[in-house]
């Protein structure tokens, strides 16, 4: 196993609000690290910063593969296979569903034409989004059904690093499997992953590793099994349901 | 170079300018910040309410005839803008399209009014008469008083209308359906008739500038597309974050335009602003005297 | 798996075709020069609006500095003609090149803005633009403008000859040849990325789409044909004047794109034809005709928001009701004996609480089986059933509402699965079928099943082609096989080539040999596909399902294995109480319709299943015990 991604002294401030602070941190090649912490400890601004969708850091790297982010444009970082999803589910609105997963893959891979609809077919498959629904309106279909389109879209970009944001909120129980399943099947295909996740059962069964967040700093980071019985932890999560 | 009296004599005349794009400029931003939307019949409003004026004074010539001349104009418009509300922004104020369908209806209210005039007023060229005469010195330049009136009266209402939305319940009431409308309704407040009122207001200053502009140069059917275009440079320039932030822009304007005649020409005059508005918004799009909060 | 048909596959080849023929036609029919100037300019305004709606409707990028596109396209070729002397066709192709370096340079200050703020920067631009033609007289003529620039010739041949028919059909070509493009453009992947960044900018970024780049070239492209326009606009009236900037001429040309309606191309073209000939016909009232146009544009805009193109579907798809509904009617008398024939026995109307539908009946027999159809057919489907059993059954089938011969009916309250068990019930109440056996086919199965699960008398339910749903919308895509065609199923307005395509993969059979059914495709009514697939979503599957696996009702499944829809695998792994022969059942090698592709085995097998239940009733034992009825054909299916 090597580095793969490499943040070091990440920081963001909004005004008076330091939302993320001095974060370091690497992330294994083939890990799936699990990111916990309270609303508002600064998991989804890290992948902001990192994504540098919409805003990079005030100060600090993330290197990716030995290359340094920040000398790439917002939309190029996805070229280089980081690849994130969003918390709430997203979909351009106007489109079919198909149309969504090919603008991912003709804009990223600079694929074209059946070559590009393959590809589509083949991460519907992969993350098990039917095929049927590929040219309904993606703007209709029910929340589960955004989300796994979303999660085929990312798929589809060809990710080497994958930062999914709470794949499972607002999911019921049985389609939270689905996302277990998918990740678990995403990372035996190589692809490392960067999970934040509120519902914690999903996170302590599919992390590697476990980092914990409280106030935009890493209060714990390790084995998930350890970590969540960490003063420190348990103190951050009292009183926020997990 | 310029001697110290030809440049005292632009400066005068460029604040006298901004003065009247101050009046015009602020009607327009209060609309866009109550209502959200760009009102492209702004100009015409100044043109409509200086031929209702030069109306007047037809019948009625003198000092007192003018004075006439101008609260009618200004009460006419005031009239015609809270009607205009009614047909051309509440049928979509819920619409997600809103500011394009708001620009379209607008423009289509400034060529049904520009037309209005034509037929109404027929093409020739009109003037009102000034009221006062005579001129004062001002370090060397010489300045007519009539401007200098137009000046205190155009700062005085901008004066009253602030005082207005910010003494007033009725002022207040509007300010509080601008900034969260859902709230102002469940507070019982009629938010409809609030913005008619909005625009009415806005209308009402278009048509005093209206009624100054006219006294000082000849207007036509056409007359209002030129305080539109600068109408539309000082609320860019300026932002819109506070009241009086079209205000010093309107200023900044009359006198850089002033400057630019005189130095460039009439015809590059404009090109000046326009490419001064462009440059501001590329390094500045909230405006010179404005704050954007960045939202995500 | 994308479904997109070519547009030679689509409805809108035939009108398309037609409008051009029409206007390539008009000019050799009417010899007048005012008729042709006036098409020119609805040509151009055709042009300048739709491709507006690239960076407005496509983009959202509301850029009103469209009309400088126009205006650079029509100085670059007064200046290059006349200053410089460049040949007229050089200048010409040279203008839409000047038109995009404005439209590049103009993304530089839009890029970083939004909303109103690219409205005002635009503008600024178009302004500052005007200014600096306004002050260059010497290049530009000022105020007063270009006059007498040269015009265009082929050899010796003036366009402008023979009453201006060379500029007619060159401005046909730009119209047509700006149509193709626009088309082209949004089904291309730049136009997917272009309609990505206006749905959600930030998602669009993360997916890869560059904002900078994209922004860029929706400016260009939006410029190309409008640059070419104005360039031929140049060489067409000889005239470059500064009054291209005016506020009338952008008026204008927004309200053709708002009222034909934003995001389709041809909106703005039909919009041009009504508001420039109406602008022409009004020539004569001066302002007036402002006014009134004016007054049209706010009359549209504040009562039909959507514009004339969604006027005009509607009003086709109002025409198309009407079409199938005389049709039906139509039929219903002419070609009575047709179908008595196919049936042995004349259908007749009866009155549902969801209108009038029209019944097979063969009268006779105690006991009755119902044969209800499925989607975009028609009850003859079943002829080969009523020859087997009417010796020994009271043989009955319907059209559906909006089917076959019956007329159309509500859109609203019934065309869905729930209406049609509703006309079962009524049909079994009114024709006093008793307990009928109910036999369900695609569409209908849910009919039948929800006829069942809602407690419609009945002695037995068998369905074919029906994947029975559990929850809804997860087990549409178990249950079914994703297919192109499948999009058809729930399509309004079918091409004739996707009624075909339809007519055989659902009939499985040629044109030829099922004239009735064939015409049933085509007769049935748009908005019962589009309604009954819609409100899938308000029926109590689990009713349907839990009534399977309850096992009380006499249960069949018969399907063909080729059945290019279905998903046999998903079917046989369903929970079943009592289902006949202990799974689904396979007929012969046949496709979606067993019944008419392999009528004798088929036959064959729903007497068993009839035989079946009768033996049940009447001996009254646990039908456990009797067997798994006839052998499945090839289980694999």
């Amino acid at each position: 196993m090597s580095s793969l991604l490499k943040v070091a002294g990440l920081t963001k401030s909004f005004g008076a609000l330091v939302a993320v602070n001095d974060l370091s941190f690497e992330v294994q090649s083939g890990e799936i690290l699990g990111i916990a912490g309270p609303n508002g400890s600064g998991k989804s601004t890290m992948f902001n910063l990192i994504s540098r969708i919409p805003f990079g850091a005030d100060r600090g790297t993330v290197v990716f593969d030995g290359q340094a982010i920040e000398r790439w444009s917002d939309h190029q970082i996805t070229r280089h296979g980081v690849i994130r999803t969003f918390q709430r589910e997203a979909v351009f609105a106007s489109m079919s569903c198909i149309d969504n997963i090919l603008v991912a893959i003709e804009q990223t891979l600079g694929k074209r034409g059946r070559e590009a609809e393959r590809l589509a077919d083949e991460a519907s498959e992969l993350v098990g989004f039917p095929r049927n629904f590929h040219n309904m309106h993606a703007a209709t279909m029910p929340v589960f059904y955004q989300k796994q389109l979303m999660m085929a879209t990312a798929v589809a970009q060809n990710p080497r690093i994958l930062l999914l944001d709470e794949p499972a909120s607002s999911l019921v129980e049985s389609e939270i499997e689905w996302v277990r399943e998918t990740i678990l099947n995403l990372n035996r295909r190589g692809i490392t992953i960067l999970l934040i996740e509120h519902v914690l059962p999903l996170l302590m069964s599919v992390s590697t590793r476990l980092l914990v967040m409280e106030q935009g700093r890493i209060i714990a980071l390790g084995d998930p099994a350890k970590v969540i019985r960490e003063k420190q932890v348990i103190e951050a999560y009292l009183g926020e349901p997990a | 170079m310029i001697s110290l009296d030809t440049f005292f004599f632009i400066l005068a005349s460029g604040i006298l300018l901004g003065g009247l794009y101050a009046l015009m400029a602020t009607g327009l931003a209060v609309v866009w910040t109550t209502l959200g939307v760009f009102n492209f019949a702004h100009g015409t409003f100044v043109a409509l309410g200086a031929y209702v004026a030069w109306q007047v004074t037809q019948s009625i010539g003198g000092g007192a005839g003018f004075l006439l001349a101008a609260a009618l104009s200004v009460i006419v418009m005031f009239g015609i803008g809270f009607v205009l509300h009614y047909v051309l922004v509440k049928p979509f104020e819920r619409n997600t399209n809103l500011v394009l369908l708001a620009v379209i209806t607008t423009l289509a209210a400034a060529s049904i009014i520009e037309n209005g005039i034509l037929i109404g007023w027929g093409p020739r060229d009109k003037q009102i008469t000034p009221p006062i005469e005579g001129s004062v010195g001002f370090f060397g330049a010489s300045i007519n008083l009539y401007d200098i009136v137009i000046l205190l009266v155009a700062l005085l209402t901008l004066l009253a209308l602030a005082l207005f939305l910010r003494r007033t319940s009725l002022g207040r009431a509007m300010r509080a359906a601008a900034q969260n409308r859902e709230a102002a309704e469940l507070m019982g407040l009629n938010v409809s008739m609030l913005f008619a009122i909005t625009i009415g207001l806005s209308a009402a200053t278009a048509a005093l500038a209206g009624v100054f502009t006219g006294s000082l140069r000849f207007i036509s059917p056409t007359f209002g597309a030129d305080p539109l275009m600068k109408a539309l440079v000082v609320v860019i320039l300026g932002g819109v974050a506070r009241f009086t932030s079209p205000i010093y822009a309107a200023f900044i304007v009359g006198i850089a335009e002033s400057f630019s005649a005189y130095f460039l020409g009439l015809y590059w005059a404009p090109a000046v602003l326009f490419a001064m508005m462009i440059a501001v918004l590329l390094i500045k799009p909230e405006g010179l005297f404005g704050h954007r909060s960045k939202t995500l | 798996m994308k479904y997109a048909p070519p547009f030679h596959r689509t409805n809108g080849f035939l009108p398309v075709l037609l409008a051009l023929f029409a206007l390539a036609v008009i000019p050799l029919v009417f010899t007048d020069t005012y008729i042709r100037h006036t098409l020119i300019l609805v040509f151009i305004y055709a042009i300048l609006a739709s491709n507006w709606d690239i960076s407005l409707g496509l983009g959202g990028v509301v850029n009103f500095a469209h009309m400088a596109f126009f205006a650079i396209g029509l100085y670059s070729y007064g200046i290059t003609v006349k200053i410089f002397g460049v040949d007229p066709w050089i200048a010409l192709a040279l203008a839409p090149v000047l038109a995009i370096v404005f439209a590049a340079l103009l993304a530089i200050p839009i890029l970083r803005l939004e909303g109103i703020y690219v409205i005002l920067v635009t503008i600024a631009a178009a302004q500052l633009l005007l200014q600096i033609v306004v002050s260059q007289s010497d290049y530009t003529g000022g105020t007063s403008g270009m006059v007498l620039l040269p015009r265009l010739t082929l050899g010796d041949y003036r366009l402008s000859s023979d009453g201006r028919i060379g500029y007619f059909y060159l401005a046909l070509l730009l119209l047509a040849a700006s149509t193709i493009f626009l088309y082209k453009l949004e089904r291309s992947a730049l136009g997917r990325a272009i309609k990505a960044l206006r749905d959600n900018k930030y998602y669009a970024i993360a997916r890869g789409v560059s904002e900078g780049r994209v922004r860029l070239l929706t400016l260009c492209a939006s410029a190309l044909f409008p640059g070419l326009a104005g360039g031929f606009y140049g060489a067409y009236l000889r005239v470059a004047s500064p009054d291209v900037f005016g506020l009338g001429f952008l008026t204008m040309t927004l309200s053709i794109l708002l009222l034909g309606g934003i995001s389709t191309i041809w909106g703005s073209l039909i919009a041009a034809f009504v508001i420039t000939i109406l602008a022409q016909l009004l020539g004569d009232y001066g302002s007036w005709r402002s006014i009134i146009i004016a007054l049209l544009i706010i009359a549209v805009v504040v009562v039909y928001p959507g514009g004339l193109f969604a006027a005009l579907q509607e009003a086709w798809g109002g025409a198309n009701r009407l079409k199938t509904n005389m049709l039906a009617g139509y039929r219903r008398r002419a070609q009575a004996s047709v179908r008595a024939a196919a049936m042995g026995v004349e259908d007749r109307l009866v009155e549902t609480r969801h209108g009038r539908v029209s019944v097979c009946d063969t009268q006779t027999g105690d006991k009755a089986i119902l044969f209800i159809h499925g989607n975009s057919s028609a009850k003859e489907v079943f002829r080969h059933q009523f020859e087997a059993f009417r010796g020994d059954y009271r043989v009955v089938a319907f059209d559906l509402p909006g089917h076959g011969v019956s007329p159309n009916a509500d859109p609203e309250d019934d065309y869905n699965v729930e209406a049609y068990a509703e006309i079962v019930a009524d049909l079994v109440e009114h024709l006093k079928l008793g307990e009928p056996v109910v036999f369900g086919w695609s569409l209908g199965g849910y009919v039948g099943l929800e006829y069942a699960a809602s407690g419609g008398p009945i002695t037995a339910l068998a369905i074919c082609g029906t994947s029975p749903v559990n929850k809804y919308p997860d087990d549409m895509p178990r249950g079914y096989i994703a297919t192109p065609h499948m999009e058809l199923a729930g399509k309004r307005f079918h091409s004739p080539s996707e009624k075909t395509a339809y007519a055989t993969h659902t009939i499985g059979m040629k044109k030829g040999l099922e004239p009735l059914l064939w015409q049933a495709v085509w007769r049935t009514d748009g908005q019962a596909r589009e309604q009954a697939f819609a409100k899938l979503k308000t029926i109590d599957w689990p009713r349907q399902t839990r009534l399977m696996r309850d096992g009380t009702l006499p249960f069949a499944m018969i399907n063909g294995p080729r059945d290019p829809f279905i998903n046999h695998d998903y079917c046989r792994s369903l929970a079943y109480g009592d289902i006949w022969g202990g799974t689904p059942q396979n007929v012969g090698d046949a496709g979606h319709a067993p019944f008419l592709e392999d009528p004798e085995t088929f036959n064959a097998m729903l007497r068993d299943f009839l035989n079946e239940v009768e033996t049940t009733r009447t001996a009254n034992v646990p039908r456990e015990t009797t067997g798994a009825g006839r052998a499945a054909s090839d289980p694999s299916g």
